[in-house]
């Protein structure tokens, strides 16, 4: 099964890094949600080392921390909200793509069981999102983790938290896949690709935003909660892969 | 001899739609078979229907005794299909392509090269493959397309009208290949509305418009469509 399912993956990847603009538009994207947080944290601690009196001219009413702390988990939400949308996205365009060339009868017709089909896929779609994911916001979660203030005042959303490490390695990723798993779900029943875009795209709404939310939510309860956040993902990506396979079986005339 | 394709009172229901009903043949080793008739007719629907990409509403069809809806699992490798379109991945290179659908049937890169070749050279197509497809002509697509269904040794070829787009000296050189392949022992069934060419590389004929309405059986030798001088100025014209 690993065989079959990597060399789908694989397949994918390749195609993907020959892909130059789609992998900068990625990479430009997570980079700019990414650079809120270190970027707000470090501006702080330079205001407050400078000018404190400006600082609270140009923000009365809000401390440096409060910034600080806001700006670093919205930066983490918009980070695992984009990771989230773009690999859904890339999966939910995976089986679309095999019709736009064809392709799809061979794999239908090659000895590859549905559900390796969808795992391969869903996969292949993950592997650049969550490389570009893991580079992009763990640079800045450790810039801002450098910065005495971010870590005074968010300190439960930073990588000296064994929460941060659950949601930020598993949970995000976790959530990703279960998003695609859907996404590539649908585009395998589409009969057509704006149906496809749009059933993607409205899974890509509310999984984000829920995602989003509840991960950030976990880093503020503990480690116990981001995980179990992280195993809510998980049974969600194994039912819905175990449930686009069985519909992509029953009639393959789709 | 033993049928490798029976197909009996088959037929295919999509919605309100029939395009197939109750269609019954066989299919002998090595022998070729072409399914003629008008656009719609089902040629394209009895193709996926013994491929086992669709499944009947009524009737039944083997390949080598194994049903249709289980050959993907049971009879790895013994159906290789050619559609129209001839279904390559364009940002991967040809032997990209072929590695990667060989790799689904167990086939590791070595072993794809070694089957292969030889194909690509009876076909012309040797020198290219490093380049990405996308910048493949249609009928350098459709022979990539044609060894890559040939790559499992299929006991069965399905073809439907794998020369649509193709010129000339293209088409022949597919025909050529699958009359060599039905030479070997393959089963073939061959969609086409090229009626010349069925007429010399077919044994047998179906004339498919909803359900099978005529059987044609086809003398004397055969082979690839036979060419006159305009073909050989064409060739000559060509090179």
């Amino acid at each position: 099964m690993i065989g079959v399912v990597g060399t789908i993956a694989r397949r994918e990847w390749t195609e993907q890094r020959r892909q130059p603009w789609m992998v900068a538009s990625i990479a430009t994207l997570m980079a700019l949600v990414s650079a809120t947080g270190p970027l707000t944290a470090w501006a702080m601690e330079a205001a407050v080392a400078t000018n404190p009196a400006l600082l609270q001219e140009l923000l009365p009413g809000t401390s440096p921390g409060e910034l600080v702390r806001a700006a670093h988990t919205t930066s983490l939400f918009l980070g695992f909200t984009q990771y989230l949308g773009i690999a859904a996205v890339m999966a939910g365009h995976g089986l679309l793509h095999d019709r736009q060339c064809g392709t799809f009868t061979f794999l239908l017709l090659a000895p590859v069981s549905r559900r390796d089909l969808l795992v391969g896929k869903v996969a292949g779609a993950l592997l650049l999102p969550t490389a570009v994911y893991w580079v992009t916001t763990g640079t800045a979660a450790l810039v801002t983790w450098a910065s005495p203030l971010a870590r005074e005042v968010a300190g439960d959303a930073l990588p000296g938290a064994p929460a941060f490490w659950v949601a930020w390695l598993v949970g995000a990723p976790a959530w990703s896949t279960f998003a695609g798993a859907l996404c590539a779900s649908i585009s395998a029943l589409a009969a057509d690709v704006r149906t496809a875009q749009q059933g993607s795209w409205f899974v890509v709404f509310f999984a984000a935003l829920a995602a989003g939310t509840v991960l950030v939510w976990g880093l503020q309860q503990g480690v116990l909660a981001e995980l179990g956040v992280a195993a809510v993902a998980v049974a969600g990506a194994a039912v819905a892969l175990q449930v686009g396979a069985e519909l992509l079986a029953r009639d393959l005339s789709r | 001899m033993t049928a490798l394709v029976e197909a009996r009172g088959l037929g295919r229901t999509f919605g309100a739609r029939t395009p197939l009903a109750d269609v019954s043949f066989t299919v002998a080793p090595g022998e070729v078979v072409g399914l003629v008739g008008p656009n719609g007719g089902g040629k394209s629907t009895l193709l996926t229907l013994v491929a086992g990409l669709v499944r009947a509403t009524t009737g039944s069809v083997t390949v080598a005794g194994v049903p249709a809806d289980r050959l993907a699992t049971e009879a790895t490798g013994k159906v290789g299909l050619i559609t129209a379109e001839p279904g390559l991945y364009p940002l991967l290179t040809g032997w990209e392509n072929l590695v990667f659908f060989g790799a689904l049937y167990g086939r590791d890169e070595a072993d794809v090269r070694a089957r292969a070749t030889p194909l690509l050279t009876a076909l012309d197509l040797g020198e290219v493959l490093d380049a990405p497809v996308a910048g493949y002509s249609s009928g350098m697509r459709q022979k990539v397309s044609l060894t890559r269904a040939l790559l499992s040794d299929p006991a069965l070829l399905l073809l439907d009208e794998p020369t649509s787009n193709l010129d000339p000296v293209s088409a022949l050189q597919i025909f050529r290949t699958v009359r060599s392949e039905a030479d070997r022992g393959v089963g073939v069934m061959l969609a086409t509305h090229d009626l010349f060419a069925a007429e010399h590389v077919c044994d047998r004929v179906l004339f498919v418009a909803g359900g099978l309405r005529h059987v044609e059986s086809l003398e004397g030798p055969r082979g690839p469509p036979p060419t006159g001088r305009l073909h050989a100025r064409y060739q000559e014209w060509l090179s």
